[in-house]
Parts: C-alpha cells; sequence; structure tokens
C-alpha cells in the first residue's frame, strides 16, 4: 500500500502514535496468518504482538523497494510462528477443540466434524507446505509474494502449494469414502 | 457431501477469523517509550552513542581522581603527626648537642 510509505516516514520522525495507523491496517493479515498456523487464539495474539513490536524496532530496515510493508510483517510473522512451533511439542493429528469461526450453515456436528478432521490434516502437514497453503489458499496472497516471504523460487511454492492442496484432498476423500460406505467416523 | 464443498466451507471458515477488537491497543500500548531505534548494527549507531562515551570517561577519570587525592589528604592527616614527632627528637638531639658544646667549652675556659 502507498499510503504506508508516508505513515512509516512519520513514525521514523517519532510519531510513535502514527504506528497505529500500521497496525490498524495490517493487523489482521498478520492475525490470519498466525492464527491458521498456531494452535490457540491467544498464541496468534502473542506472535501478533511480537511481529509488530519486532516491525516497531526494526522500521528503520524496512526497504519498500524489497516489497510491500505486508510482505515484510509477514515474513517476520512467518519466523515468529516457526520459532513458536520448534518450542512446543508437536501438535496432534486431531486438534483438540474446532476452530471456533462462527457457526455452521447448515449441520453443526456434521460440518464440524469434516473441519476437524481438515485441522488436523493441515495441522500434519510439513511446516513449509503448511505455511505455503496458508498464505495461497487461505489468505490468498499471489505467489510471487509468497516466494518473497519464504525466500524460495516461484516453482518450489507452487510444487508445496500443490502438495498441500493434495494431501488434504486425500484425507477428506479418505473420510468421505469412509462416510459412504458407512463406516463409523472418529475424527 | 462433496468433497469440495466441504473444503471450500471449511476455508471460508478459515479466512473468516478475525482477532479481538483490542488487539491494536495491546500492541501500541507495548511499544516501547522512545522513538524508532537506529538497528544496532548500523554503523551510524555508534557514531551517535560516541560522545556519550567519552563522557562517561572523562566522568569516571575524574571520580578516580578525586578518590586518589582524598585518599592521599586522609594518609597524610595520619602520617603527619608522625612526622612532627621525629623532627621533635631531631631538634631536641641537636639542642643536647649544643649543650654538651656549651658546657664543654665552659669546662675548657675554668
Amino acid at each position: 500500500m502507498d499510503d504506508d510509505q508516508s505513515v512509516i516516514a512519520q513514525v521514523r520522525a517519532g510519531a510513535t502514535n502514527a504506528f497505529r495507523i500500521l497496525v490498524d491496517r495490517h493487523q489482521a493479515v498478520v492475525w490470519v496468518f498466525c492464527r491458521n498456523l498456531l494452535r490457540h487464539a491467544d498464541d496468534a495474539d502473542d506472535a501478533t504482538q511480537d511481529v509488530f513490536l519486532l516491525a516497531y524496532r526494526k522500521l528503520d530496515q524496512y526497504d519498500s523497494a524489497r516489497g510491500s510493508f505486508a510482505t515484510w510483517l509477514l515474513t517476520m510473522a512467518r519466523s515468529q510462528c516457526c520459532n513458536r512451533l520448534s518450542q512446543h511439542r508437536p501438535m496432534e493429528a486431531v486438534p483438540e477443540s474446532v476452530w471456533d469461526a462462527g457457526p455452521s450453515p447448515t449441520s453443526a456436528t456434521s460440518d464440524e466434524d469434516w473441519w476437524r478432521r481438515l485441522d488436523g490434516a493441515l495441522a500434519m502437514l510439513p511446516l513449509e507446505q503448511r505455511t505455503a497453503f496458508v498464505l495461497a489458499e487461505i489468505q490468498e496472497r499471489p505467489h510471487h509474494e509468497i516466494a518473497a516471504i519464504e525466500g524460495v523460487e516461484l516453482g518450489t511454492v507452487k510444487s508445496r502449494v500443490s502438495r498441500a492442496k493434495a494431501r488434504l484432498r486425500a484425507a477428506l476423500s479418505d473420510w468421505v469414502e469412509a462416510t459412504a460406505t458407512g463406516g463409523k467416523l472418529h475424527p | 457431501m462433496n468433497a469440495e464443498d466441504v473444503l471450500r466451507d471449511w476455508l471460508a471458515r478459515r479466512r473468516s477469523a478475525s482477532p479481538t477488537e483490542d488487539l491494536t491497543d495491546r500492541i501500541m500500548a507495548a511499544l516501547p517509550a522512545e522513538s524508532v531505534a537506529v538497528p544496532a548494527d548500523d554503523p551510524s549507531s555508534h557514531r551517535q552513542y560516541r560522545p556519550s562515551r567519552i563522557w562517561s570517561g572523562i566522568l569516571a577519570g575524574a571520580a578516580t581522581l578525586v578518590l586518589g587525592l582524598r585518599i592521599y589528604s586522609a594518609l597524610s592527616v595520619i602520617a603527619t603527626p608522625v612526622a612532627m614527632d621525629a623532627d621533635d627528637v631531631e631538634l631536641q638531639q641537636v639542642n643536647e648537642l649544643r649543650k654538651g658544646n656549651d658546657e664543654r667549652r665552659l669546662a675548657s675556659r675554668t
């Protein structure tokens, strides 16, 4: 966003309160990314806060010629989340609770089962596939931006997203088949 | 149910999540009080801090000098009476010598 530059210039000049504009503008993008990688909403809150504190401290290092401010924030968010994930024990195959994001449009119990299955499958993806998938499919960021965030080639991003989607579809298909054949489901 | 529909709904649900409203306030409250710091690895930052380092050195030197002077003056106060006693002894010895000489001169005249 072009406006970011003028706000950044204000903050660099000492107007700390101007940083609130940047936080308001970009916190949702950072938080959704963190929330989709970390297990709990509280962890996402903490990670988002850390990202913005780091951004504030390192604001002089931000170079708009190398990418947008949002890209820069997401790069730091990725590092934050990877650090947090490496510090905690690996996630179990299926999260304890279903992601809380509002009621289901149809049958609550049925959809929650499906979503729980997908939540578990997402958590089991290798980290590099998970971050690429979240950025590409959930946050709908362009692949070239994801390549900049992840520090890899464009082809690598496409490959990771493709593999992640294939794994999720496979997990879902197994479950659909089990449902169709009347098998009992234990998400 | 179609697997693709499930996947689409799940993605939509994941996208729709949003942070709590007070997250901005929380972040702003956590910001350090000072303005944006110059990066630590920026060479100009060393230039910025150099004057304060020089002043610290000068103050430390001055403090050491004052401390040295105070120790010296304290030792002087302790040592001076001893020196005065030594002078007195020497003066007494000189006086005794003079007295002895005078007595000898008187004896030789008589």
